[in-house]
């Protein structure tokens, strides 16, 4: 059973060239953890959320791979972390949106979409292969919802042949 | 198979087993230096190629491998890699700070002596992985250019990693194939390196260290920072000291019984992994264990197997033994002479080129001139010479020594790249001072 079936249309998008600021308003208006954005061809450049911004909060030597694995032992640092998201305020989305984020496409069987969820969080965008426009995302609800669907849809199935 | 194992090796097609061989060499070294493909990969090709073109055999190949060396340093791998999940190397660092007082002039000396002292005991790409990150965090709190501390600390480590044995590539190489002890290095070429260092942190207070300047605001936050916070697992901290001590115990209480290095590092290994493992249950015991041997940077044990079987190959053709000759006979048979142009030729090449395979042909060489000096123990100094030579070297270039390159890695995925240029200009005349003072000291002291 492919995904598409789980894609929520029309999402809540974030566009390039906005700035984080404006982005953060946006999460916290909508009362979502991440939006995808895009140019002005609907063509997905990468996800910006929560994540992304908290990630950027952080010292570098804790970012990076082989970095620092705990900072338990830096005490007071809440002024100096606020400061740190000041100064991403008038940042360009663009500078700070995670570009590697996991894409499916609407053929991508549901399994593939359940993993990706489980490993990389929610939500995952949904693309035309063919042109990289964002059709949609999947999200653990989505999903969920679909599956529930599902069973309804066999549960009527059983009903019927029972009474057949 | 017993037939396959003792017969005579020949050669394909009657070609001359010097020929092929120094062929095969020359080629591996080529590939090596210029890093186009993985150095172990290279190294193991080189040693199979060897063996399909009939220069070695079977019987040879494991003659040719310096086992000593290899249980070495997966043994120090181990031990290293269980101790730091205790985060006593990030714990020694902090307090470091906080014992300046946040001072950056001071913080320089001091993290580089942390790295050195680390770059003794551990090898050195391990000492900056765990250094680096926390000096950058710490730069980055007292809003300082990082570049200067990671300067001092890829000179820290190779000269700190020169003083003992187990502290640098090229002496685990001398050390095993000589079969000099730990105290040895501490003795020989310990003081060199202690005055190297002084040397160099005055060199650092000068050009660096006396302009850096932060706010007392920086420095009150960085003061606040917990050190104890950072040991992560105070149990596994005692373990890992205790059996540290053990076997630095073992390296210089061995030697005179004749217990290689290589038997204690991967005894010791065994015996943290027991301590770390024996109260959990069988599954989570195999997962600790999987984990300790994770640590193991077997691409570096791999490139070590196929140089040592590269260098066996043309020590057995009788090459290294001709070029002895001919080293010989430009220095005219003089130990003076020899063990100049063996400590200036090795700092010069170990800047250009990986210091390793360059130390691992170099030894069958030295060792081949014994006779025309009066026996193996007359050859002493011209190992030493090697050694100063080699681990100083590495500081010429970014790529001279692997601790650099990684360093290097750190400071670019920081936003903060150090050019080759950049470290060449100050690098390589630095060295070249360093190697300096080195044949001072070679000379009124390693030499007869």
């Amino acid at each position: 059973m492919p995904c598409k079936d789980a894609i929520l249309p029309d999402p809540v998008v974030g566009k390039k060239g906005q700035t984080v600021e404006e982005l953060i308003t946006l999460l916290e208006e909508k009362h979502i953890r991440s939006v995808p954005i895009v140019d002005d061809n609907n063509v997905l450049l990468g996800l910006f959320g929560y994540d992304q911004i908290l990630d950027n909060l952080l010292p570098v030597s804790a970012r990076m791979e082989d970095g620092l694995q705990k900072l338990d032992f830096i005490i007071g640092a809440a002024p100096g972390v606020a400061k740190r998201l000041k100064k991403l305020y008038p940042k360009l989305v663009d500078e700070v949106l995670d570009t590697e984020c996991c894409v499916v496409h609407p053929n991508t069987p549901t399994w593939e979409a359940v993993r990706l969820i489980v490993k990389y969080a929610s939500p995952i965008p949904v693309v035309n292969e063919e042109n990289g426009k964002l059709l949609g995302i999947v999200t653990e609800q989505s999903l969920i919802t679909d599956f529930k669907k599902i069973i309804r849809e066999m549960e009527e199935e059983n009903t019927q042949q029972e009474v057949g | 198979m017993e037939h396959a194992v003792h017969h005579a090796p020949e050669v394909l097609f009657g070609w001359e087993p010097v020929v092929v061989a120094t062929t095969v060499l020359v080629a591996s070294y080529a590939f090596i230096i210029t890093e186009k493909i993985n150095r172990a990969v290279v190294a193991l090709l080189g040693a199979g190629a060897l063996v399909f073109l009939g220069v070695l055999n079977h019987e040879l190949v494991i003659q040719g491998i310096d086992f000593n060396t290899l249980f070495l340093l997966i043994g120090m791998m181990v031990i290293v890699g269980i101790t730091k999940q205790s985060g006593v190397f990030q714990f020694v660092a902090i307090l470091s700070a906080k014992m300046v007082r946040a001072n950056p002039r001071l913080l320089l000396v001091s993290l580089a002596l942390v790295t050195a002292v680390f770059s003794a005991l551990l090898d050195n790409v391990t000492t900056v992985m765990l250094v680096v990150p926390i000096t950058l965090l710490l730069t980055e709190q007292l809003k300082l250019k990082a570049y200067p501390f990671l300067f001092s600390q890829i000179f820290a480590s190779n000269v700190g990693g020169m003083a003992t044995l187990i502290g640098d590539p090229p002496n685990i190489l001398i050390g095993s194939a000589v079969g000099l002890s730990f105290m040895d290095f501490v003795y020989n070429v310990g003081p060199a390196s202690l005055l190297i260092m002084i040397f160099l942190l005055v060199f650092f207070d000068v050009v660096w260290g006396r302009k850096l300047e932060t706010t007392n605001r920086a420095r009150a936050h960085l003061l606040r920072y917990r050190p104890a916070e950072a040991l992560e697992d105070k149990e596994l901290l005692i373990k890992s000291m205790g059996v540290l001590a053990l076997v630095l115990f073992g390296f210089i209480a061995g030697h005179d019984h004749g217990i290689m290095p290589g038997t204690v590092a991967l005894s010791g290994a065994a015996l943290l992994m027991l301590l770390d493992i024996y109260k959990f249950k069988p599954e989570v015991q195999s997962q600790k264990v999987h984990k300790a041997f994770g640590q193991v940077e077997w691409e570096t044990i791999f490139f070590f197997l196929g140089l040592f079987v590269l260098v066996y190959g043309v020590e057995h053709t009788g090459l290294l033994e001709y070029l002895g000759e001919q080293l010989l006979a430009v220095t005219g048979g003089d130990l003076h002479t020899t063990g100049l142009v063996v400590i200036w030729s090795s700092a010069i090449i170990s800047a250009i080129v990986d210091n390793i395979p360059f130390v691992a042909t170099m030894i069958p060489m030295i060792e081949s001139t014994s006779e025309v000096f009066g026996g193996e123990d007359a050859l002493m100094p011209l190992w030493w010479a090697l050694s100063l030579g080699a681990c100083l070297g590495g500081n010429g270039s970014l790529i001279g020594a692997s601790a650099n390159v990684m360093v290097a890695s750190f400071a670019e995925r920081a936003g903060q790249r150090i050019s080759f240029m950049k470290f060449l200009v100050l690098g390589f005349p630095l060295m070249i001072a360093t190697n300096v003072i080195a044949t001072i000291y070679f000379w009124f002291v390693l030499l007869p």
